[in-house]
């Protein structure tokens, strides 16, 4: 009697469809990289250590509560930054602008400057505290 | 002229013996892929739209900042009062160093609140933001 002996063995078979369902779920729950934005470093805390730089490496644009922009001397609209602030890199490249909006100002208004002054390839942007 | 016999037919099946192995790459792709949804934050914000908009290189280690029109600020589903945010900030940093805030303002919120959270994230020595926003294309 010690012919034949049936091997035990785990159903394979449906192991497909166990994974086919896995997969499914992770499909409707993945969510690729979904973080967009204009990222930016802050400069760190430094207490009593305040930088000096020359007047003329400064460029300062203030926004007001209404969203008017007063860029160096002139008021300038807002689709005018970029450009403005492309030439004035050009003839500096040390310059250094400087974003100072009031605390009223709406948080789209500063989004909007700081993307006509990335698209600008300004090299360095300070945001100035607001009053 | 010879009569060439047909009889042997091509097997025209498609192999499916491998399928499962197919099928568990596929899977282990998307679970290594996968990151769950955390945090909701605060509800109807309506955030700026951008065109130097970029995508954020890392999926982890990113605390969200919402800041709501009113001036309601919300880290990782926590509503919090501006000066506790350095404190609650700082232990994230220390875990991990290169935190990145992501601020999810509001289009009216006032830019004094932002200000205001920043100089707390200065202070709490996380200074890699990213402002939240969405793409724009040339106006």
């Amino acid at each position: 009697m010690a012919g034949k002996r049936s091997e035990p063995e785990i159903p394979t078979a449906s192991m497909a469809d166990i994974a086919f369902l896995l997969i499914i779920f992770f499909l409707v729950t993945t969510s690729f990289n979904q973080e967009m934005g204009i990222g930016l470093t802050l400069p760190p805390v430094t207490e009593g250590a305040e930088l000096q730089v020359r007047k003329k490496n400064i460029l300062n644009i203030w926004v007001n509560a209404a969203g008017e922009i007063l860029l160096g001397e002139e008021i300038v609209s807002l689709q005018q930054v970029e450009r403005e602030v492309r030439r004035r890199v050009a003839e500096n490249p040390l310059l250094i602008v400087s974003l100072k909006a009031d605390r009223e100002t709406d948080y789209d208004i500063f989004v909007q400057i700081l993307d006509q002054l990335q698209k600008a390839e300004t090299p360095k942007i300070s945001l100035a505290e607001p009053d | 002229m010879p009569k060439i016999s047909r009889k042997q037919k091509a097997d025209v099946g498609i192999p499916t013996g491998s399928m499962g192995d197919i099928v568990f790459l596929l899977l282990i792709f998307f679970m290594v892929t996968t990151v769950f949804v955390e945090y909701r934050g605060i509800a109807g914000i309506e955030q700026p739209r951008a065109e130097m908009t970029k995508r954020l290189e890392k999926e982890r280690g990113i605390v969200h900042m919402w800041i709501a029109e009113d001036g309601e600020i919300n880290i990782d589903d926590m509503t919090i009062v501006m000066s506790d945010i350095a404190g609650l900030v700082y232990p994230k940093r220390v875990a991990e160093p290169r935190l990145i805030i992501s601020i999810i303002a509001d289009v009216g919120a006032p830019y004094g609140t932002v200000a205001d959270a920043m100089l707390q994230l200065r202070e709490a020595d996380a200074l890699q933001v990213n402002f939240a926003t969405l793409y724009a294309y040339a106006r």
